[in-house]
């Protein structure tokens, strides 16, 4: 059983034309997987699909083989982590150290445990020197890490990313690399959803293709590289 | 095209404004409801369908049935319908009273819509011609603008905190409330901020640096624009005087 099955997914924001045309796709367990295509094209809406955030006009969408119109946005999240493409739109407590430490004490983790998992992330992601302070007065390159570190603490199986090399510097990329790495290691997958190609070729096993509210398969991907 | 999109919008303006004067001159539940009737009526006439009219509405449901409760409760007169030992809940008068709440807010959503028909510029063109400086008429633009983009973060906010695992519909009072606080620091720290980049933006812009101003579009009253507002105050003199008769 894939992690992920899509089938016959179609979408459309109201009062507008359908944006993406009976998808059929899955994603499996540990899979790392790019999600790339032209701006509009409808990435971001198929991300915020595979998790629940927005409901499809027609189709199916199994997590695990469950119906994932029947689970809660807390149950999706337990599984799957999701990382906004605006971080802001992600934090909302008054301190950095308190936003990591959010799901944690939410999921009843200890005291003890929480406050490891929060340092651990802290130095992770360089945000030791910020621990404090109030998170909207962060770099948009350290909003962008902070909502990654709050996520990733929470330890899911799976995480999308949207756009997440936008705001990185050449040094966070390459440390944002290997934190993918990382996570593959950890038995985790990951979707990216980006535009950066040659990140994502390093970074994937395979390449999805969004154009005119359809996937492209691998070769048309090679083809059209 | 509409009707209603046809008149400028200062004559939508004015109808709006003699129709809720009247909402809240008239207590009365019968004038209150005929009132209802005429502001429906107006929007028909104009062009507006049903489809849009009474979807916009539901949002009000539970407003409507708190303020009839609540007139109920803490307005008594009249004949006991509900007593509690000798303390008289609900009465017919505090019904009555409930009901004629309603039918004014009813009155003064409904009226509101026919601005719907404007656009927010013209809206803003329509409040400087009467008079109204730029900088306030701007500000009511600003407001409209965001108001959606606000409802957007909140609704934002709540789902990042429910993909944290948070189950909102299973936790305890205490807790909902303190996963609600936290909705309002993103809310306001993200206002706080668009409002700083936008005054920005605008002296980058050159707001304000020069006394007077020109606009790309104008407004132009039409005979239609001149006939509708005199009709229109004519009949709330009218409705007014014929009130105060009959009472």
């Amino acid at each position: 059983m894939a992690f992920w099955e899509v089938h016959n997914l179609s979408f459309a924001y109201p009062r507008r034309e359908e944006l993406l045309h009976s998808l059929s796709f899955a994603i499996e367990e540990g899979e790392a997987v790019a999600l790339m295509g032209p701006n509009g094209s409808g990435k971001t809406t198929l991300g915020k699909l595979l998790v629940g955030i927005l409901k499809p006009s027609a189709g199916q969408i199994l997590l695990e083989g469950s119906d994932l119109a029947e689970l809660s946005l807390a149950e999706i999240g337990a599984k799957v982590g999701y990382i906004f493409q605006n971080p802001e739109k992600q934090i909302f407590t008054p301190s950095v150290e308190e936003e990591i430490a959010f799901g944690l004490r939410f999921r009843g983790y200890d005291e003890a445990e929480t406050r490891r998992r929060v340092n651990d992330m802290l130095a992770y992601f360089e945000l030791t020197h910020c621990a404090g302070q109030f998170p909207y007065n962060l770099s948009q390159g350290e909003k962008q890490r902070l909502a990654i570190a709050a996520v990733l603490a929470l330890e899911p199986r799976f995480i999308i990313f949207d756009e997440p090399t936008t705001g990185l510097d050449m040094r966070r990329k390459e440390k944002f690399a290997e934190l993918l790495l990382k996570i593959r290691s950890m038995g985790a997958g990951y979707l990216l959803i980006s535009h950066d190609r040659d990140f994502c070729g390093s970074c994937c096993e395979r390449l999805l293709l969004l154009k005119e509210g359809k996937l492209s398969s691998a070769d048309e991907v090679a083809a059209e590289a | 095209m509409k009707l209603l999109q046809k008149l400028d919008p200062r004559t939508k303006i004015v109808l709006v404004l003699v129709i809720s004067t009247l909402s809240i001159l008239m207590n009365e539940v019968l004038w209150l409801a005929g009132l209802l009737a005429a502001a429906y009526l107006m929007l028909f006439l104009g062009g507006m369908k049903p489809g849009e009219v009474f979807p916009r509405l539901k949002r009000f449901l539970f407003l409507f049935v708190a303020l009839l409760v609540i007139q109920s409760i803490f307005s008594p007169s009249g004949a006991p319908l509900i007593t509690v030992g000798e303390i008289h809940l609900v009465t017919t008068g505090g019904v009555l009273k409930g009901i004629a709440v309603i039918l004014r807010m009813l009155i003064i959503v409904t009226s509101a819509m026919m601005l719907l028909t404007s656009s927010p510029m013209e809206l803003v063109l329509a409040l400087i011609r009467f008079g109204v400086p730029y900088e306030i008429a701007f500000m009511v633009l600003m407001a409209i603008r965001f108001l959606p983009v606000l409802g957007e973060e909140v609704r934002d906010a709540l789902t990042a905190i429910q993909l944290r695992g948070v189950k909102i519909k299973e936790i305890p009072l205490g807790q909902k409330i303190k996963v609600y606080t936290y909705i309002f620091m993103p809310v306001t720290a993200s206002a706080l901020l668009k409002a700083k980049k936008t005054a920005i933006a605008m002296e980058a812009r050159a707001f304000r640096a020069f006394p007077r101003r020109s606009y790309l579009d104008e407004l132009h009253l039409r005979g239609r624009d001149y006939a509708v507002m005199a009709l229109a105050l004519a009949a709330g003199l009218g409705c007014c005087s014929a009130y105060f008769l009959v009472r």
